[in-house]
């Protein structure tokens, strides 16, 4: 239910009466508009523009563990959503991993000097 | 003794109106003033730029479609696309204006009256994924197993077929208020579509009630973005260009 009603009914629609940032500018006016041969043209630098085929994206074995992994971490019954979907919106679940795995391994670190200890 | 070489200064240009309109527009790229190069009742939103060029920043990205915005205020515009510069005034009416006058001409009155409205429409993740495990028995089976590469192919498969309905939905609802359509590469897994419409600024209201009524029906899975009325970046297109 709580995944349901993330991301939501107040917010299914999002009207800008006037392009409302860089991301709704750069499609308007890089890839439209009149194209005059013309003396010059000004060169954008420094901002990557980053164009996505969905359509090659997502026939690929790549994509495919990707929702896989996204629909086996859904947990249908209740409220984790919200969690994951940060965890994954912020790119950092290799560095959860990471600290995760880091975690263990003082565990198993520790384990082992109370072993020799208890020897 | 040395002359004074003045920097040497090229014409940007930024769209094309009509010579009788007057839009008050401030500064542009580089922040230099825009001003009007008229020709034979066409007329060229221009500003300097050094003729050796501009990098172009993130300003000057959004001053190239604040200045088209502004003018669209006081009529219809053609808009160029960005970085369109001329050697000066003189060769944006020669070059521009005068070689494409009747074509300009022809566009400005088919455009007259007429707004573009920009629509991108995404999945809420973990809400169309749950609504696929629901729906699909396959997916929900594959998931059930393991079955990883299988189960993500399924999932792709559902998603596709979700996009399509979805996407016919939403033209469908909107379509009736639109002169004409476009639609845009799709540029993430979870996208559903992207469009512009060309819309008559008497049906912009019925369009907007339109696409709030579909878009409500799918509340919570789908969120819609709706930019607009915008000049028509997606409807300028001129013969043999």
């Amino acid at each position: 239910m709580a995944i349901a009603t993330q991301g939501t009914a107040s917010n299914y629609l999002q009207r800008a009466p006037s392009p409302s940032g860089l991301a709704d500018v750069l499609e308007l006016i890089l890839d439209k508009g009149l194209v005059i041969d013309v003396y010059l043209r000004v060169s954008v630098i420094g901002i990557e523009l980053i164009t996505i085929d969905a359509r090659v994206v997502i026939a690929s074995i790549d994509t495919y563990l990707r929702f896989a992994e996204a629909v086996n971490r859904l947990d249908l019954t209740q409220t984790e959503a919200a969690g994951l979907a940060e965890l994954r919106g912020n790119g950092s679940g290799e560095k959860a991993k990471g600290a995760l795995e880091g975690a263990k391994d003082a565990i198993t670190g520790n384990g082992k000097r109370d072993k020799s200890r208890s020897n | 003794m040395t002359v004074e070489t003045p920097s040497r200064v090229a014409s940007y240009a930024y769209g094309v109106t009509r010579s009788d309109i007057a839009p008050s527009v401030g500064a542009g790229v580089a922040g230099a003033d825009v001003r009007l190069v008229r020709h034979r009742g066409l007329a060229a939103l221009v500003s300097d730029v050094p003729s050796e060029g501009v990098r172009a920043r993130r300003r000057d990205l959004l001053a190239h479609s604040d200045v088209l915005q502004t003018a669209f205020a006081a009529g219809t515009v053609l808009p160029l696309r960005f970085g369109s510069v001329f050697v000066d005034d003189e060769a944006v009416a020669d070059e521009l204006l005068g070689a494409r006058h009747d074509a300009l001409e022809h566009l400005l009155q088919e455009l007259e009256g007429a707004a573009e409205l920009s629509v991108r429409a995404s999945y809420v993740e973990q809400a169309v994924l749950a609504e696929t495990v629901r729906e699909d028995a396959r997916v929900a089976r594959l998931r059930a197993a393991s079955r990883n590469v299988e189960l993500g192919e399924a999932v792709a498969a559902a998603l596709a077929a979700k996009r399509d309905r979805d996407t016919a939905a939403i033209v469908a609802a909107v379509e009736p208020f639109a002169r004409d359509l476009v639609i845009e590469e799709l540029r993430g897994p979870y996208e559903v579509m992207r469009a512009s419409f060309l819309v008559d600024q008497g049906q912009l209201s019925a369009f907007d009630r339109a696409i709030e009524a579909v878009a409500r029906e799918r509340a919570g899975v789908v969120v819609v973005r709706c930019v607009g009325p915008l000049p028509p970046h997606s409807f300028v297109r001129l013969g043999g260009n």
